[in-house]
């Protein structure tokens, strides 16, 4: 189900490859990474941060772009989960922007993949680790305020 | 640089054999298309690589050349392809179906914004023009079905 949905965004030149992830930081779902559970759920949770902190400001963030691990990181997030999609290229960033964004209506359309993603946020044994900021993030966050 | 030698992307730099970088001053930046500076990547890869804007690293090449620390082994530059008149027609037709009649007008908006022309346009753009057509379109589902449309008539085109 996920598969066919992700596979336009494997399928773009210079994309390593895409995950989904709850948003309570469980991944879902991970095609074409090389990196391990540990390195997307620790992603995943700074992701939410930035997330929830702008949150807290009223902004509500939907799209996410920077650099990190010598990858392009290009995220949506939406009300229960994010897709994060890694390529080496900023040249295919305008179809990658579109392709995710067609991909996340596809997602929130499917009616399995919505309850699927529900009861993994209703399951209480999914608890986000409780974090503080660093130094960095402070300073960049006191920029953002 | 020399005045015969036109910088762009696609121009292939190696490290001077004559001079050291370790003989000059540097700036971090500088360092930075140092290290990545193997007679093999493109200026334009260099600046990928170091998720730097093009114009930056140009600039930061040309330095490092008047410097003596670079030697230029290629300028040759890959052939410009465009879009054929058909994507425009495509394109206008799909927008139309989801906007209305306004669409050749906005069409006309994005091209001018993007400094392109129909008769000329890099086929290295396409996804930039759509997506900048998507921002013109107000309703959210709109944007997304036209976006949708858009891509499955451009795997058509791509794989004919």
């Amino acid at each position: 189900m996920i598969e066919d949905i992700l596979k336009d965004v494997t399928e773009i030149d210079a994309v390593e490859g895409v995950y989904l992830a709850s948003n309570r930081g469980e991944i879902l779902d991970a095609r074409g990474l090389s990196f391990d559970m540990d390195a997307l759920k620790e992603l995943s949770r700074r992701l939410l941060s930035i997330s929830a902190f702008y949150a807290t400001l009223g902004k509500k963030v939907t799209e996410l772009e920077f650099y990190w691990a010598r990858n392009f990181i290009t995220c949506k997030v939406s009300d229960h989960f994010m897709v994060v999609a890694f390529s080496h290229s900023t040249q295919v960033h305008s179809l990658l922007r579109i392709t995710l964004n067609v991909t996340m209506s596809k997602l929130l359309e499917n009616k399995k993949f919505n309850k699927w993603v529900k009861s993994h946020l209703a399951d209480r044994t999914y608890i986000i680790k409780k974090c503080e900021w660093t130094e960095a993030e402070e300073k960049l966050l006191a920029k953002l305020k | 640089m020399d005045k015969n030698i036109a910088l762009h992307e696609a121009v292939i730099f190696a490290l001077s054999k004559s001079k050291s970088p370790a003989e000059v001053t540097l700036r971090s930046a500088e360092w930075a298309v140092i290290t990545q500076v193997d007679g093999q990547k493109t200026v334009g890869e260099v600046a990928e690589v170091l998720a730097m804007d093009l114009d930056e690293a140009l600039n930061l090449f040309n330095e490092l050349y008047e410097k003596g620390l670079l030697e230029l082994i290629s300028t040759r530059k890959v052939e410009e392809k465009f879009l054929p008149a058909e994507f425009f027609d495509i394109l206008e037709n799909e927008l139309t179906r989801i906007i209305g009649p306004v669409a050749p007008y906005v069409i006309e908006d994005v091209l001018w914004a993007m400094e392109a022309n129909k008769d000329q346009f890099a086929e290295d753009r396409e996804a930039e023009l759509i997506e900048a057509i998507s921002e013109e379109i107000p309703d959210e589902h709109k944007k997304v079905l036209f976006q949708q449309s858009m891509l499955s008539k451009m795997k058509d085109m791509h794989s004919e």
